[in-house]
């Protein structure tokens, strides 16, 4: 059977796509010219600019406080309910389990709308508090899931032996079961962190009157016509995004390799490698 | 309570019985496990068990005449839906959707197959590739589709510089506009869902039924479509779920020319402030989502959509 | 020669920088049972793929029945595969597998359910046509792919390992049934597989293979009794290997020099010039242990070194001066020898074969 070239083709030509977009905001964030369909040479003016944007600096600050509130909140709620899941003595587990999950499997626009309404009903300020919740919401299910895969991997003898050799189920906790399920939580934190900092649909609804985010700050611009920072503001958001999925892949990859101990020729030769140099 | 312990025999005659069942209900419901499942269980039970009962208690609530609701109740916001000019938004709404899931489907299906027949090393580095547009921002690859068909804009020029037309197009703010910018902000869904299906599929499968005598296009339609259907229905309902809320790709990339479920409910909550009415869209919506799902579990037998997380 | 069905002719193929196959050639004649015989990563399988179109070759070329079919693609040959994981259609049930092949070419309804009755009942498999693969035990699912791979009446049923994934009994059993069922379609059977023991047992032929090349094809007993290698020697026959000088006994023997004896062996008709380096295969049943000066001074020095019972057959390792073993193998179940004992090695002129003679000439 001859290998066809077709696939080859089709995949570079849709990656291609996918990524002229994304170059294009990039390239122009660099355009000298005020107006953006015109090329007037490289320069880094519209970063200076950006800078010195007081209501952007706000927003940057505004998202950057956020996603550390809520991917953190997330790390500490979802870490321990999967661990404690699965040894809890309580009715209804599998239903609070499926219905924390709700927030990233209900249409976006749904959950928005439904955190404004409660949020008056309960009277909730609109502002930070109402975001960091919402935000929260939907990245506790990021951390949960990725700590609950990691922990089914882990073997059970683990902590029966630190239990055999005296340990209490606090030391089993801090001693085992941390250090083993923290590159998952690592990965998950800086997903959820990743996810908060990008979020538009929900931030619109549950937003105050003076609280903007980066995000909200570009969708504004974009529905009403774009200033040439916008191209820089985005370039930079992108570049952190791609930062920090990168490093929550390095850290997934971690965790799956302590889990399943596949040894591959490269890893193999990576563990050949490093007894070479003990040596 | 007395009546309780009455009851039990055995706990009767032992007086230290009724503390120590105390205690071990009290050490059963403060041991370790117990107390670190409380944050999720409070917070699911506060901000997302609240406020979607909120929301479908609200979707039977009268609103007042100025502001606010009025608690009683009526059918009137279900009804109201039922109206032509809202039944029209749903229409447009699930038409968009099966377009963009259509050509979703059309587009990424074959890149989730291609990618699963290449080696491990151009899996892992496809995956990377793929992960980058995944995770950036859905505003900044909108605003690069702007740059794109904008009068003027990178495709006007492309085009008009091969000679191909003459005057801009005007494609931005148009319907097309909004579908290619649906599809470009769904497909890697798509993509997702089928290769972790097909990357399953055992290809020797595809050898036996080329070997009994299936040309390569029999053998994908036999055994490979077939085996990977879990795959792309999966990613059919990641794509139509979605594709109904996007109001903000609507919004933007169609200039309020078209209007979705979503920017209807977005118009409802914060300019009309009809609160009960977009509650009763927003049901109406979930209850049409978890059909969805409830079809997709019933065809493919799996339990789980493929490629989430 | 119109009763050859199949020609390999100087076969190449490389994956990568991995020479896999090293210019094959390979008669097989209709009606044959010919096994491939080698260990993992031989080549075997590569060589069954090219038959059956799934790899092209880098150079020379296949023939069926007397047409060039290298570069046609695998739905156009009449040959089927029985593949190793027996690669079964998950979603299709067993009538469905069988009757695969036959809707591909549009057969009617009536004569697919009589080929596929037909081919249940020829594998002893009839009533299961509703059943799903994964309700099927191993060795049922062995003989449903073996019945969905002859439905099409190919001109060669490949088989790679079919018989692997069984059990030791299971395959004793499907190897006289395989057997069976080969006579009675009279189809041509390419059999891959790395146990000696099955391949002794089945085949018209075997070709042993090595390193991509085929290092000995012949008739089970030839490939037994006269090992044309030391590695078909060793492989084949478990046999023993002693290098030593020899000389001209005349009576087409000769006398083997090592430095821990003498032995002999026949020349069959090659000719030993003396003093030439050679190497003779003894096989264990063959070896005799004897605790005597021998008359003639025959025999090699050895220490028996341990004895273990295996299988009905008894095994007594020796080790010579130079600490090499050889082993030895009774019927019974204990010897009188013990450890430590000294003991002769001998062997009768007809079991002594001298190996590897082309590659040291």
């Amino acid at each position: 059977m001859k290998k066809s070239k077709i696939p080859s083709l089709y995949l570079g030509l849709m990656l291609a796509l996918m990524y002229v977009p994304i170059l294009l905001v990039i390239i122009y964030s660099f355009n000298e010219s005020r107006i953006s369909s015109v090329w007037g040479g490289w320069s880094l003016r519209w970063y200076r600019d950006l800078f010195r944007d007081r209501d952007i600096m706000d927003a940057m600050t505004n998202s950057l406080i956020l996603a550390t509130v809520s991917s953190l909140s997330a790390a500490v709620i979802g870490t321990l309910a999967a661990v404690g899941m699965p040894r809890a003595n309580l009715k209804g587990k599998g239903i609070i389990e499926y219905l924390s999950t709700l927030p990233i499997m209900i249409p976006e626009i749904i959950l928005g709308m439904v955190f404004l309404v409660y949020f008056a009903l309960i009277r909730l300020p609109f502002g930070m508090v109402t975001l960091a919740v919402a935000h929260t919401s939907f990245c506790i299910p990021y951390v949960y899931m990725l700590v609950k895969a990691r922990l089914v991997g882990i073997d059970k003898s683990y902590a029966e032996a630190a239990k055999d050799l005296g340990a209490t189920e606090w030391n089993v906790f801090w001693d085992i079961t941390l250090p083993l399920i923290l590159p998952a939580i690592t990965s998950g934190v800086l997903l959820a962190f990743a996810m908060s900092l990008d979020d538009v649909v929900i931030s619109v609804f549950v937003t105050g009157v003076n609280t903007n985010t980066l995000p909200l700050k570009i969708y504004t611009q974009l529905k009403t016509g774009v200033t040439p920072k916008i191209n820089a503001l985005c370039t930079l958001m992108f570049a952190a995004t791609m930062l920090i999925v990168l490093m929550s892949a390095w850290f997934a990859k971690k965790s799956v390799r302590k889990t399943e101990r596949r040894i591959s020729s490269e890893e193999a030769s990576g563990i050949r490698n490093s007894v070479g140099l003990a040596r | 309570m007395s009546a309780e312990i009455k009851a039990g025999p055995t706990e009767a005659s032992d007086p230290g019985g009724v503390p120590q069942k105390r205690k071990a209900a009290l050490r059963r419901f403060f041991d370790a496990a117990t107390i670190s499942v409380m944050p999720i269980y409070a917070f699911t039970l506060l901000f997302v068990v609240g406020p979607l009962v909120y929301m479908f208690i609200l979707s039977f609530l009268k609103r007042a005449e100025t502001w606010g609701v009025l608690r009683e109740f009526t059918w009137s916001n279900y009804t109201n839906i039922l109206k032509p000019v809202y039944l029209k938004t749903f229409y447009e709404s699930l038409k968009l959707a099966f377009f963009t899931t259509f050509f979703v489907a059309l587009v990424g299906y074959p890149f989730g197959y291609f990618m699963a027949r290449l080696s491990a090393t151009w899996k892992r580095r496809m995956m990377l590739l793929l992960m980058i547009p995944f995770w950036t921002s859905s505003l900044i690859r909108l605003y690069g589709w702007i740059i794109i068909f904008r009068a003027n804009g990178t495709l006007d020029k492309i085009l008009m510089g091969l000679g191909i037309t003459q005057a801009p197009l005007k494609l931005l703010y148009t319907y097309s506009a909004v579908v290619v910018g649906m599809i470009y902000a769904l497909v890697p869904f798509m993509i997702f869902a089928v290769y972790s299906s097909a990357e399953k599929l055992d290809w020797q499968l595809v050898e036996a039924a080329r070997d009994l005598g299936a040309t390569p296009w029999q053998a994908f339609i036999t055994v490979s479509f077939r085996l990977t259907l879990p795959g792309l229905l999966s990613g059919v309902v990641l794509t139509f779920i979605p594709s109904m809320g996007l109001f903000f790709i609507a919004d933007i990339l169609g200039g309020n020319k078209v209007i979705l479920v979503g920017n209807l409910i977005q118009e409802q909550l914060m300019k009309a402030r009809n609160w009960p009415f977009a509650a009763a869209l927003s049901v109406v919506l979930m209850i049409l989502t978890s059909i969805m799902i409830a079809l997709y579990r019933k065809v493919s037998g799996v339990k789980d959509l493929e490629g989430l997380v | 020669m119109s009763d050859i069905i199949l020609e390999l002719s100087q076969i190449e193929k490389s994956f990568g920088d991995v020479r896999v196959l090293n210019g094959i050639d390979l008669s097989v004649r209709k009606g044959e049972f010919i096994t491939l015989l080698g260990p993992s990563g031989c080549g075997k399988t590569t060589t069954l793929r090219i038959i059956a179109g799934l790899e092209t070759p880098d150079s020379g070329r296949v023939f069926l029945a007397g047409k060039d079919v290298t570069d046609l693609e695998p739905n156009k040959r009449n040959v089927n595969t029985v593949f190793q994981n027996y690669a079964l259609f998950p979603h299709m049930n067993v009538e469905s597998n069988i009757a695969y092949s036959l809707k591909l070419k549009k057969v009617d309804k009536q004569t697919i359910a009589k080929t596929v009755k037909e081919a249940l009942e020829l594998v002893q498999l009839s009533g299961y046509e509703k059943r799903m693969p994964d309700e099927l035990s191993g060795g049922q699912r062995q003989r449903v792919a073996i019945a969905r791979a002859i439905v099409n009446q190919p001109a060669v049923l490949l088989l790679d390992e079919p018989l692997g994934a069984l059990d030791l009994q299971l395959r004793h059993q499907m190897q006289i049934e395989l057997k069976r069922l080969q006579k009675r379609l009279g189809v041509t059977f390419i059999y891959i597989t790395h146990d000696q023991e099955e391949a002794l047992n089945m085949s018209d032929r075997i070709a042993v293979m090595r390193d991509g090349k085929f290092e000995q094809i012949g008739t089970p007993a030839q490939v037994y009794d006269n090992p044309r290698t030391s590695y078909v020697a060793r492989f084949v026959g478990s046999a023993n290997l002693i290098s030593g000088t020899a000389y001209n006994m005349g009576d087409g023997l000769i006398r083997l020099e090592t430095d821990y004896g003498l032995g002999v062996a026949r020349t069959r008709g090659a000719q030993i010039s003396d003093g030439q380096a050679i190497t003779v295969a003894v096989r264990r049943e063959s070896v005799n242990l004897v605790t005597q000066e021998t008359p003639d001074n025959l025999g090699l020095r050895a220490v028996v070194k341990e004895k273990h019972y295996a299988g009905g057959v008894l095994q007594i390792i020796v080790s010579l001066s130079d600490g090499r073993e050889l082993v030895c193998s009774r019927q019974g179940i204990d010897s009188p020898l013990k450890p430590g004992d000294h003991v002769l090695v001998t062997w009768l002129p007809d079991q002594g074969v001298i190996v590897d003679l082309e590659a040291a000439g």
